[in-house]
């Protein structure tokens, strides 16, 4: 990954305290694994921003380098990889989500 | 892909683990993995789905497999 796509990926994270890496918007969501990662956080009244991977072929491959995880939805809160849907899931069930996110 | 090859995959890549595998959609391009395996217990929930998912990088970026939903649990 070349450093002009690394450094817009660091401004991205820096943008919002929580980003969703996600396949399409929260209003159309374009794969369900997305969707459900949109609702969960919607559900915690979480103040978030997204990035739709569609529409930036760069960001999409590079996002997957970055934090060494091939698939999307992918949920960064300050800076840090928390995971995709799964563990957002599992997280929030037991109330984890919930307190990373007001960390 | 089919269930077998990905579950075969996994058992080998961590020996001794118990995984079971579904196809979600049928279509070969989904799977539910649950697995237990020993190699996990130094490892967080990121850095555990992150070594099943490896296992499938090639799969995983030529898009024939397009989601895993992974459930793992150190032994």
């Amino acid at each position: 990954m070349d450093e002009s796509t690394k450094t817009r990926i660091e401004e991205i994270l820096k943008s919002s305290k929580v980003m969703l890496f996600m396949k399409g918007t929260p209003s159309f969501p374009q794969c369900g694994f997305s969707a459900r990662a949109v609702a969960i956080l919607k559900e915690l009244g979480t103040e978030f921003e997204t990035f739709n991977v569609l529409e930036d072929e760069i960001i999409r491959q590079g996002i997957k380098e970055f934090g060494q995880w091939p698939t999307i939805p992918q949920l960064y809160v300050n800076n840090e990889l928390l995971g995709g849907s799964d563990i957002m899931m599992e997280m929030y069930e037991s109330g984890e989500l919930k307190t990373a996110l007001q960390a | 892909m089919l269930e077998k090859d990905v579950e075969d995959r996994l058992k080998k890549a961590f020996p001794g683990s118990d995984v079971m595998v579904s196809d979600m959609t049928g279509g070969g391009s989904n799977f539910e993995v649950r697995i237990i395996a020993s190699q996990f217990s130094d490892l967080n929930r990121v850095k555990q789905h992150q070594a099943v998912m490896k296992v499938f990088d090639v799969e995983l970026k030529s898009g024939e497999l397009h989601a895993l939903s992974i459930k793992s649990l150190a032994k």
